[in-house]
């Protein structure tokens, strides 16, 4: 046995983890076209074999010690396929399958040789390699030993079988003594100084969502630079006294900066690690990783980022001895399993002088050149390799005919090739530009190509220009008011107005206001409660030719008495209810009912100009004074016409009305149905929060359009919605989860998801959703929309980078506040107007929609309401006691929570609740924290800014941090394993492991000393899928380990003297629902359940009742060998119970009784009508949901609509969606569960009716309704021969606790009390 | 390749055309155009050239050299130079 390198202990792990991946596979095709003598290349192979240990070894994990094993019993072999008669292409998958077929390094040696006779009877030979115990210059040394061997042979030569020395295992002996040395210390030191404070996640904008754990699954994407920019590469790098593979690593850094905006950027790149020339002549895996770190400002040249690159390869190369594994350990960068640590983009400059021959064998192009090897003639033949190592891996080194080759290596589950490709043009074009004026900013540098300029452009334009049909807001009402002066056009719960007493209500007031305040080309404020009133109102102060300024009633008073100041209003409009609100004096005040029954003489109407504001709508601003953005009217007139354009609305739409009118979207809720012959219903308040009283209002009022946040669709579902077939959505505000999109389309008639900030009115893009990933469409009319880096230049499709959006929806700016509106409103590079800087990230995606997601700033959305984190904070640090403040959203239970971390003056105190009592003063309920924590100081970053990540992660049980004790004897034997393997004590039993030390090679560690210690079986992924004791103990608990490929669960040992119980599995396959009923029977009964076969592996599954019986009655008689035996099953595995007893009845042997939980008789009769794939799915996925206490009713009829490959996937979203599976649910497990299912479903309507003598006892449960007959059957099958005994509970509720105690305590009575007793002689006694 | 014998450290001059004569064959270019006080990645003098050179350099003195060797001192002149002054520490 022989000791490791760490970098071998990582692959090993990787391997070991993901053991389905084929990232570290080193390959070599080539295609024998002369003729060779296969037994003896197989004699050449084994005698390289007897010179290199490490064709000899195999891995070995004892105890977490990883170490290689010698395997005499391993001879090198050829592999010969049958494939003499496959065409070409069939040949090439068979080889390259081969390639990637994964290594098991415990079993197999890291090396195989594949031999595929060809069609042409030649012969494409493939070498394949495992990383850990090899490298690429292995590779080159194998070869040629292998050929010399050859060519001894074939001449009749004397074979020497001097093995050579040093060898491998020599090497790694001498590298653990130099790694003690100081200078190997001190050079460590160097290489962790270097990456300390360094960014270790690479954020590329991906094409796909990234799944939660890498998987270690690449492809390949070759590109190759054209001549001319390859002879200006080697030009600029001998001009700018660098290499190649500076120049070239330093554009691939550039590259990542301008697709991540990300400053601080690494690369990792091998190097051969074979320093000594000693190594030269030795097969092992010497590579080890070196990194290299760009720090770039905005200021960066790109001569001076080649000289900074240059220093960085320099040290890098002096520093290369040092293990990457230490480094990471070393810098300890947060685990994240989604990535490989520290470093997710790699380049490498492969060229080994011992390939100078092989050179184009390893480039995939049409270069076909043959050498000559051992005698024998050698052709290309090319096969992916290493694939899926990183997130992003650019390989190159290889020139053919004068044009450098390249390999982009990616995960396929991140990125799609046409991400690949536009990569490697952008990378292709910023060589050229950067080459050409190596002077230049990089940030400025072209990046892209005329084609993808253009492309953007196209999307970023919306097509449609619209004329509107008025030019104020109150005339496109007016307009309409004239032509159905008698329809509906606002109503409440007590009032209704039409068209026209509307107008003429407005009309009265805006001459109120006109005659009285003068309020033509000012501001009037206004506080109302909700009814039909407040339409009048609002229309009334756009007819005199003012803009309105919001204020709800429920507005904490200081804010709005700071909106009132701000605002220069001419008049205040208050409710006839509204006492509370106290307008400073200067504010000449009035109410509605003065307004309203103020005489003044008719006039003409006010001449408004569609420059003139509208409104102005205050919105958190980062001072902690809120903002007041000002909206003319002909911004507001633009969003309206092009929502009647696209998607449109119909003369008779009804709009509910449920957004404060103080958030903008109440502005198309009030003005859009009206200016098209609609009717608007206004939801009071309390109704438009109480989310039954909201369900109850669109029951009375039957709109057929809303606009509420996705926050109150949630709302409403979770109260018990069901959804409304002829409603026509618009949702805006905050980012719609794609679940709830899905269920929205299911449930309603259209779904329009829309985006646009204040200062861009209401909304600026839309789209219709269908399904898929949830967009924010494209640009609405006369509106065009870019995506720009922080330098304002754009950015390629599919990168994420902040909206910026021009057009006729650009609003004035900030009432008030130049300067703000300067800094958001810029001037336009791409036309006329200005260009507003949203401060929201987006992309446009690979279908050229936009996709939103999330802020650039320190704003975020709670409820869809817009709120400045320094806006509260300042309010805060308002408070005396309070000495600083952070204020953090954090996702708790599913929601963004606002929490509070404060520190506070010294000698002083305050409470939570008084800090949450002072800020209900200041500021609006959605912007109180939920969650406040005191702390000591404020932890700091190396700038001397606020350290955001490292404020302490708030646990709902574990408020204060305090260490959480085992509460269980497994947990207690789970926490000493951890203590032990991490070193240190004070652990909690929901510590992450990851967050406290752990990493990967502890893993290892860790799995083995808790198979050891607990003597279970479990694997790497093991630790994985549980990261703290809690979920350990509780996933062991319930069984969740690895497959031990047993069918056959102990639940309970029970007492040898006692006949065992068989319990069989329902429908599902897993056994877990008999936990609860385990524990409720006597201790001494041994008890044991059959887990479905396919449910670890498909492939075992049966579809056949007899069948399965079959395999768990051959199960059952090595457990034990003679009967009585006693047998029990719930629901359909009542019924494998009964079969399994007739089974061993024919053998002759005794079934003393077979206890059914409320399981429906197998007769004919009970079969589903249409026991098709979505009724099975469907009650799948109902019975997904039991075990939560949750209900998941996804009906047939949904399912058959979708198509039948995404049914499934439906299903596993919507499950998703109420949190009864995680999110990184290994959904081919699920698949192989719902294989079982569909498997036993099929079974159960195959199996024949068999009236037999068999002692069944019928646990009824007596909630159910009879549907199936009193007896649920059975009296059909047996007669009156069977005892029913009854439970209360429903078919689910009866087998957990508390209710399955009944069972317990019957069965306690029953079971194992006649020992002795055969069938027969129990039913005389019956008798 | 020429050994070394007794390990004594070579001339300066010694040092100098071999060197000039590697970097040539790397580069295939004429040993006349190497210039001894060119930066050697202005030859377009790549990094997998460097490793093979410091090998070269290596086998050829039987001494282990540095492997950054070619970056610290960037031409052919200073490249002997330190071989010369420190050839002692170098030798294996």
């Amino acid at each position: 046995m022989s000791q490791v390198t760490d970098m071998q202990k990582g692959l090993y792990y990787i391997q070991q983890t993901q053991p389905s991946t084929n990232a570290y596979n080193v390959a070599f095709g080539t295609k024998i076209t002369s003729t060779v003598c296969l037994k003896t290349l197989e004699v050449a192979f084994q005698h390289v074999q007897k010179n290199n240990v490490v064709l000899r070894q195999t891995f070995t994990d004892l105890k977490g010690e990883i170490n290689t094993l010698e395997r005499p019993d391993l001879p090198i072999k050829l592999q010969q396929h049958n494939t003499a008669n496959l065409g070409e292409e069939s040949l090439k998958l068979i080889v390259e399958a081969t390639a990637k077929s994964p290594f098991n390094l415990n079993k197999e040696l890291c090396l195989r040789v594949d031999i595929f006779p060809t069609l042409s009877q030649e012969h494409v030979m493939l070498i394949t390699a495992h990383h850990a115990n090899f490298d690429f210059w292995s590779l080159a040394l194998l070869l040629e030993q292998v050929a010399s061997a050859y060519q001894h042979i074939i001449n009749g030569q004397e074979q020497n079988e001097t093995r050579q020395t040093p060898q491998f295992t020599d090497v790694i002996t001498q590298l653990k003594t130099t790694q003690q040395t100081e200078k190997y210390q001190q050079a460590k030191a160097a290489v962790v100084a270097n990456l300390t404070g360094a960014n270790t996640q690479l954020t590329l904008s991906t094409d796909f969502i990234r799944p939660q754990v890498n998987r270690y699954q690449g492809t390949s994407f070759s590109f190759s630079i054209p001549a001319h920019i390859t002879a200006l590469i080697k030009e600029t790098a001998k001009t700018q006294n660098v290499t190649t593979y500076m120049l070239l690593l330093s554009v691939y850094q550039v590259l990542l900066h301008r697709y991540t905006g990300q400053n601080d950027i690494l690369v990792g790149s091998p190097t051969a690690g074979r320093e000594k020339r000693k190594f030269h002549q030795v097969m092992g895996n010497f590579v080890n990783t070196i990194i290299t770190r760009s720090t770039i400002t905005s200021k960066t040249h790109f001569s001076d980022m080649l000289q900074h690159t240059y220093s960085q390869v320099v040290e890098a190369i002096r520093h290369q001895a040092v293990m990457f594994p230490q480094v990471v350990e070393a810098i300890k960068p947060k685990h994240d399993k989604s990535r490989t640590p520290l470093i997710q983009a790699h380049f490498a400059w492969d060229k080994l002088p011992q390939f100078a021959q092989f050179e184009h064998f390893f480039s995939q192009t049409t270069n076909k050149k043959s050498i000559d090897w051992a005698g024998l003639t050698l052709e290309p033949y090319w096969v992916p390799q290493q694939e899926g190592q990183f997130d992003l891996a650019l390989e190159m080194g290889a020139e053919i005919d004068g044009e450098l080759t390249a390999t982009l290596k990616y995960r396929q589950d991140l990125f799609s090739a046409d991400s690949m490709a536009q990569f490697s043009d952008n990378f292709v074009q910023l060589l050229n530009s950067l080459c050409r004026n190596p002077t230049q900013n990089i940030n400025h540098a072209t990046l892209l190509t005329t084609e993808q300029t253009k492309q953007l452009l196209s999307v970023a334009h919306s097509p449609t220009i619209i004329t509107p049909r008025a030019k104020t807001v109150h005339a496109l009402f007016e307009r309409q008011a004239d032509l159905t002066p008698n329809k509906i056009a606002v109503q409440d719960i007590n009032t209704q107005l039409t068209y026209q007493e509307l107008d003429q209500q407005a009309s009265h007031i805006a001459n109120v206001l006109t005659q009285q305040y003068a309020v033509q080309g000012q501001q009037v404020g206004i506080c109302l409660h909700r009814d039909v009133n407040m339409l009048v109102s609002l229309l009334a102060i756009l007819k005199a030719g003012a803009g309105y300024v919001p204020i709800t009633p429920n507005m904490p008073i200081e804010r709005a008495n700071m909106i009132m100041e701000d605002a220069d209003l001419a008049v205040m409009i208050l409710g006839d209810d509204i006492t509370n609100l106290k307008p400073p004096h200067s504010i000449p005040t009035t109410t509605l009912n003065e307004l309203t029954n103020c005489h003044v003489k008719a006039a003409e109407h006010t001449l408004v100009a569609p420059s003139q504001t509208a409104y102005i709508i205050f919105t958190s601003g980062s001072t902690g004074r809120p903002k007041g953005v000002s909206v003319p009217h002909s911004c507001a007139v633009n969003c309206i016409e092009s929502i009647c354009h696209t998607p449109g609305i119909n003369p008779d739409e009804k709009l509910l009305a449920v957004a404060p009118f103080s958030f903008d979207i109440s502005v198309t809720e009030f003005f859009l149905p009206i200016s098209q012959g609609g009717q608007v219903m206004i939801a009071d308040t309390e109704t438009a929060t109480d989310p039954d009283k909201l369900i109850n209002a669109i029951k009375i009022f039957n709109p057929s359009l809303m606009q509420p946040t996705p926050s109150t669709w949630k709302m409403l579902y979770s109260a018990g919605w069901q959804g409304k077939k002829d409603l026509s959505i618009i949702s805006s505000g905050e980012p719609m989860p794609q679940t709830l999109a899905e269920q929205l389309i299911t449930d309603c008639a259209h779904l329009y998801t829309a985006y646009g900030p204040t200062e861009t009115t209401i909304w600026c893009s839309i789209i219709e959703y269908t399904g898929g990933p949830v967009t924010i469409g494209y640009p609405m009319a006369n509106t065009q929309m870019y995506i720009l880096d922080q330098n304002r230049e754009q950015v390629p499709q599919g990168v994420t980078g902040e909206i910026y959006i021009a057009g006729t929806c650009v609003t004035d700016g900030y009432y008030g506040k130049p300067e703000l509106t300067q800094k958001a409103y810029l001037p336009n590079p791409y036309g006329a107007g200005r260009l507003y800087k949203s401060g929201d990230l987006g992309r446009i995606n690979r279908d050229g929609l936009f996709e939103c997601s999330g802020r650039a700033d320190n704003q975020i959305k709670i409820r869809g309401f817009r709120i400045e984190l320094d806006d509260i904070e300042e309010n805060i640090r308002r408070i005396p006691q309070i000495h600083d403040t952070v204020v953090q959203p954090q996702i708790i239970n599913n929601e963004t929570a606002l929490v509070c971390y404060y520190v506070i003056n010294k000698g002083q105190s305050i409470g939570q609740k008084t800090i949450q009592s002072e800020l209900k003063q200041r500021l609006p309920n959605y912007m109180i924290p939920a969650f406040f924590v005191e702390i000591a100081v404020m932890p700091m970053t190396a700038n001397g800014k606020t350290d955001k990540k490292a404020l302490p992660k708030i646990n709902l049980t574990d408020n204060q941090r305090d260490i959480i004790a085992p509460t269980s004897p497994l947990e207690n034997a789970i926490m000493q394993q951890w203590q032990t393997v991490l070193q240190q004590t004070q652990i909690s039993i929901n510590d992450d492991f990851y967050d406290i030390g752990g990493h990967s090679l502890l893993a290892v560690k860790l799995t083995s000393k808790i198979k050891q210690t607990l003597n279970i079986d479990i694997d790497n992924q093991f630790t994985l899928n549980y990261t703290t004791v809690a979920a350990m103990a509780q996933a062991i608990e319930q069984g969740n380990l690895v497959a031990d490929n047993s069918m056959l669960v102990t639940l309970n040992k029970g007492e040898t003297d006692h006949t065992p119980l068989f319990l069989m599995h329902p429908i599902g396959g897993t056994v877990h629902c008999y936990m609860a009923l385990t524990q409720s029977i006597n201790k001494a009964q041994p008890v044991y359940a059959f887990q479905n076969p396919g449910i670890d592996d498909a492939d075992e599954a049966e579809v056949g009742i007899e069948e399965i019986a079959q395999k768990y009655v051959a199960e059952i008689r090595q457990q034990q060998p003679q009967g009585p035996y006693q047998l029990g099953g719930w629901c359909f595995g009542g019924v494998i119970a009964y079969e399994v007893a007739n089974q061993l009845q024919a053998m002759g042997e005794t079934v003393s009784g077979v206890y059914v939980f409320d399981t429906r008789a197998p007769i004919i009769a009970n079969h589903p009508d249409d026991g098709d794939d979505a009724t099975l799915l469907s009650w799948f996925a109902r019975d997904l949901a039991i075990p939560h206490g949750k209900t998941l009713h996804i009906p047939p009829e949904t399912l058959r609509k979708i198509e039948i490959d995404e049914q499934f996937a439906y299903v596993l979203d919507r499950a998703r969606a109420i949190d009864i599976i995680e999110t990184d649910a290994d959904e081919e497990k699920l698949m192989n569960y719902f294989q079982v299912y569909i498997a036993n479903g099929m079974a159960l309507q195959m199996y024949p009716e068999k009236s037999l003598n068999i002692p069944v006892t019928l646990y009824r449960a007596l909630d159910e309704p009879e549907d199936y007959g009193t007896y649920l059957g059975w009296d059909t099958l047996l007669g009156d021969a069977f005892t029913v005994v009854d439970i209360k509970g429903d078919h689910n509720t009866i087998m957990y606790k508390p209710l399955v105690t009944q069972i317990g305590n019957d069965l306690n009575t029953k079971l194992d009390n006649l020992t002795s007793t055969s069938h027969t002689e129990k039913e005389c006694t019956y008798e | 390749m020429n050994t070394v014998i007794n390990q004594v450290a070579p001339t300066l001059d010694i040092v100098k055309t071999k060197a000039s004569e590697l970097l040539a064959e790397r580069l295939r270019i004429d040993v006349i155009e190497v210039d001894m006080n060119k930066k050697l990645t202005s030859y377009g003098l790549d990094s997998i050239d460097a490793v093979t050179m410091i090998g070269d350099l290596e086998d050829w003195l039987d001494i282990e050299l540095p492997s950054t060797l070619l970056w610290d001192y960037d031409t052919i002149n200073d490249v002997a130079q330190f071989i010369v002054e420190n050839f002692e520490s170098l030798v294996d």
